[in-house]
Order: structure tokens, then sequence, then C-alpha cells
């Protein structure tokens, strides 16, 4: 455990050292600030201010995810500073978990820095304490251990580009899963069992999408949260142990 | 920094402004497309961000209300889009029932009848929605019934002020109907923050306070004579009132043969909306 947070508090530190991440930290914080203007434009309304907010929040920590995460495993292989590390009583599997620790902090920061923006603007204009933003914050933050979990696995066993690609395109099908299988339903046959296979393999992030809800001052169940929980640990933990398992067979 | 590049630098930046100015000056102005998009495709590809996307989008659609007298079917489209990825999305109905209607146009006030109708089943709680239903239904349709019912419903909503739900509440029990007209644009003019709407209200208001203001003189006339002035300008010339109030629509004012207070279009003047 000792060496897993050693690598995860390096990781961490790499990563906010990165001027990328400053760069899109200011971009974030300046999008959420455009709220103050836009709050002008919408006439008060919360529903508009409160849903730009957020999807700003969504946006750039997507951003700063695929950013830092697609070449994870990969840099540590070119730049060969794997071989080092694993020369050490340190194992592959010890790697990943840290990476995953690591970088996971580190978006987690990036997202909660925008939360406290956000809620700052939120306050100024509706004089009220968003609480529930913080919730669709709190699910925003599982989908993006999802995201670092599936980075980290295409990380280990291909180029950067083609895992932020890859990344992309599983974030898409993330948020259309829902729509695959209402289109397979009215078609049925093979089509909907092909639908229903996609509907259950693939990561399904539309459970963690609070955001069209607490806008309208709505929450999730606690059974909903639960099992929303659940699937992001069980799933994280299949791709983290998935990358194990390919860099355990990776010749180094 | 050398003295070449201190001078070079403000050159060019200058050179990058003059070029977009001048480009600006010389583009030739063309009717761009708006963004027309199937709701489904639209809400396939947003990532789950429909709540941002409908506002995105309102904050475009609004900007068609200057176009509405020339067709608003594409303010209809963004409507129906925007619907789709946020039926709660309270807003948009508001607005539609209060820019919409239209005396010069019959098919804008049906139009913005489904419109309250659909934001009274899917939004989420707010009085305006069926408030500004009730007013057109009372004010566009006199369809006296349907106003009742959804002056009632929006008595019932949550964060209503107070003075709109007393009159809300009050409605079916009010005689007369101008009586009841005069109230509901109060009940706008003392409730609403859109400053276009409160004027509109405000004139409204003056208006039928104009009316009965000359009913009232008529009836005086009537006493005083026996029988009731044959023009308005009577009620001057009689020394009933100093001076016939100027109209906050630019309306003439007249009386019937039976003592009545109308109104007509000046000559050349075009339809009030």
């Amino acid at each position: 455990m000792h060496n897993v947070l050693v690598i995860a508090k390096n990781t961490f530190k790499e990563a906010v050292r990165d001027r990328i991440f400053y760069a899109i930290l200011g971009f974030a914080v300046l999008f959420i600030l455009l709220d103050l203007f836009l709050a002008r434009l919408a006439l008060g309304d919360p529903v508009m201010i409160k849903s730009f907010g957020l999807a700003g929040i969504y946006i750039f920590g997507l951003i700063v995810t695929i950013f830092l995460g697609s070449s994870i495993i990969y840099k540590e292989i070119e730049r060969r500073t794997l071989y080092f590390i694993i020369s050490k009583p340190v194992t592959r599997a010890q790697v990943v978990l840290g990476k995953f620790l690591g970088l996971f902090m580190a978006v987690a920061l990036t997202t909660v820095l925008m939360a406290v923006v956000y809620i700052g603007v939120v306050l100024h204009e509706t004089s009220m304490f968003d609480f529930l933003g913080l919730v669709a914050v709190f699910f925003q933050l599982l989908e993006m251990g999802l995201i670092v979990a599936v980075l980290i696995f295409f990380s280990s066993i291909t180029a950067p580009m083609t895992a932020t690609l890859l990344a992309v395109i599983m974030v898409f099908i993330g948020h259309l899963l829902g729509s695959v299988l209402y289109s397979g339903e009215i078609i049925g046959g093979t089509t909907y069992k092909l639908s229903l296979a996609f509907y259950y393999l693939f990561p399904n992030l539309e459970k963690f999408d609070l955001r069209n809800l607490v806008v309208h001052g709505i929450s999730i169940t606690p059974h909903g949260a639960l099992f929303a929980i659940a699937y992001a640990v069980l799933y994280s933990g299949i791709l983290i142990w998935g990358a194990i398992l390919l860099l355990n067979r990776r010749e180094l | 920094m050398s003295l070449a590049k201190k001078i070079l630098l403000p050159i060019l930046f200058t050179g990058i402004i003059l070029s977009q100015y001048f480009y600006d000056a010389g583009r030739v102005n063309t009717k761009t497309a708006g963004l027309s998009l199937p709701p489904q495709f639209a809400e396939h590809l947003d990532l789950g961000l429909h709540s941002a996307l409908a506002s995105f989008l309102w904050l475009n659609t609004r900007m068609e209300l200057p176009y509405l007298p020339n067709g608003y079917q594409s303010f209809f489209d963004g409507l129906n889009l925007i619907n789709t990825l946020d039926p709660r999305f309270a807003e948009p109905y508001v607005f539609t029932e209060i820019v919409l209607p239209s005396t010069a146009y019959p098919q804008r006030i049906s139009a913005a009848v489904a419109v309250g109708e659909k934001g009274v089943a899917q939004a989420d709680k707010d009085w305006q929605i069926p408030f500004y239903l009730a007013a057109i239904y009372h004010l566009y349709l006199r369809d006296y019934t349907s106003s009742a019912k959804y002056f009632d419903l929006a008595a019932q909503m949550p964060g209503i002020p107070e003075v709109v739900k007393r009159f809300a509440i009050n409605y079916g029990i009010i005689p007369d109907i101008r009586e009841r007209t005069k109230n509901i644009w109060l009940a706008i003019y003392e409730s609403t923050t859109d400053q276009g709407l409160k004027a509109r209200a405000k004139a409204y208001v003056g208006h039928y306070n104009i009316l009965d203001e000359l009913q009232k003189a008529v009836y005086d006339y009537k006493e005083l004579y026996g029988k009731y002035p044959t023009a308005i300008s009577d009620l001057v010339d009689k020394k009933i009132l100093k001076e016939i109030p100027p109209d906050p629509f630019g309306l003439e004012f007249f009386v019937y043969s039976g003592g009545v207070v109308g109104i007509r279009q000046l000559p050349g003047q075009g339809v009030v909306d």
C-alpha cells in the first residue's frame, strides 16, 4: 500500500506541475465566471445559470482528465522510467493503482476548484447555496474516475493519440447507450439483443449525469445513488485489473 | 527587447487590427442559416448536457423575437428543440406566452395556447405559465371558463406573488369584464420583472382607466342634459372634462348611441399590437 501511495503522490505532483493543467484550469474558471455575464442575458433565471456552470465543470473536467490520462502509462514505458520503477521492489499492479489514484486526485482537485467558483457564482446571482449542484459534482467525479480507469486501460496498450480517441469515443458511447437500447427495442430481433449487450457491457455514463435534474431542484434517490457508486467502483476496478493484466503480459 | 522589435510589435498589432477592420467593412452581408437540428440528433450529441444546450439554444431562439411578424416557424422549431432537450425548463413557455399572442395574427394566439398547455403539463411548477395562459384565454379568446381554470391553477402554485394570487382567486367573482381585464394587467404590472411587459401592462391599465373616466363623464352628461353626448368632444365643450386624455396606444374614443364609450383606430393607423 505504501508503494501505491508513493506512486500516487508522485503522479499527482507531476500532473499539477504540468502547464497544460493550469491553462485548462484557467479557461475553466473563466468559463464559469462567464456565467455572471450569462446571468444578465438569462434575466436571472437560475436554471440557465446553473446549467451553464455545471456544463463548464463537466466539459473542462473531461478535457483535463483526457489530457492528463491519455499518456499516463505509455509515457512511463516510452521514457523507460517504468524499467527503473519495476527494478525496485514494486509490482506492476502497484504502479497501475498508484497512477490511477494520483491522476484521480489531480482531476478531483481541478473539479473541486471549479465547483468552488461555481458555488460562488450561483450564490452571487441567486443568493442560494446550490447544495444539489455539489451532489451533481460528486457524481461527475465518479464518472471522471471511470474515465481515468478507461484511459489507464488504453494507455497501457496504445499510444496517447489512440488512447485519447478511444476515450472520447467511449464517453460518447457512454452517454448514448440509453438511446441505443431504445432504438434497438423499436427495431427488435437481433438488433435488440445486440443493443442490450452494448447497454450492459460498455460503460454507461448517463447514471452519473445529475446535472439535468439538479438544475430543476430534483435529486437522485438513495437507491439510485448507491447503485451508481457501486457501478463506478466495479467498472473502474475491472478496467484497472485489465490494465494490470495487460501490463504484466507486456515484455519490458 | 531590441528597439527594432519594440517598433515592429506595435506595427504588427496595428496591422492585425486594421486588417480585421477593413475585412469587416468590405464584407458582403449574407443571410446566415439558423441552427436547425432534429431534437433527437441534438440529444444524442450533447454528452448528456441537455439542460445546458437547451439554455444556450434558448438565448439564440429568443433573438428571433423581432422577426416574429414575418412568420414564427423558425421560432417554433427552436422552441420545439428546447422543449425536447429540457421539457422542465419553464422560461421558454412563459416568454412565448407573453410575446407570441397578437390580435393581428390569430394563428399565433392558438400556437401560444398550445405552448402554454404543454408548459402546464411538463415544466417545473411556475405560476407564470398557467397565469399567462389564463390571460390569453381571457384577453384574446374571451374563453372565461378556461381562463378561470388556469387562474385557479396559478393561484395554487408556489411562489406566486400575493397581489397576483388575490386577483387569481377573485377572478370568477368580478362582475364586469373590463374591470377583470384591467385587473389582469394590473397584476401583470405589479408582478413582472420584464421591463417591456411592464410598460405594456402600464399602458393597458392607463387605457382602461381613461375608458372608466370617460364612461363616468358620459353618465354625468346624461344626468345634466337628459341625453347622451353625440361626440366625445361634447364632454369638453360642456365643461364636464377639461380635456380628453390621450390614449397610451394612440386610439380614438367615441360614444355609441346608447352612451357606451368605444375606441377606434385613427385613420391611417396600423393594428395595435
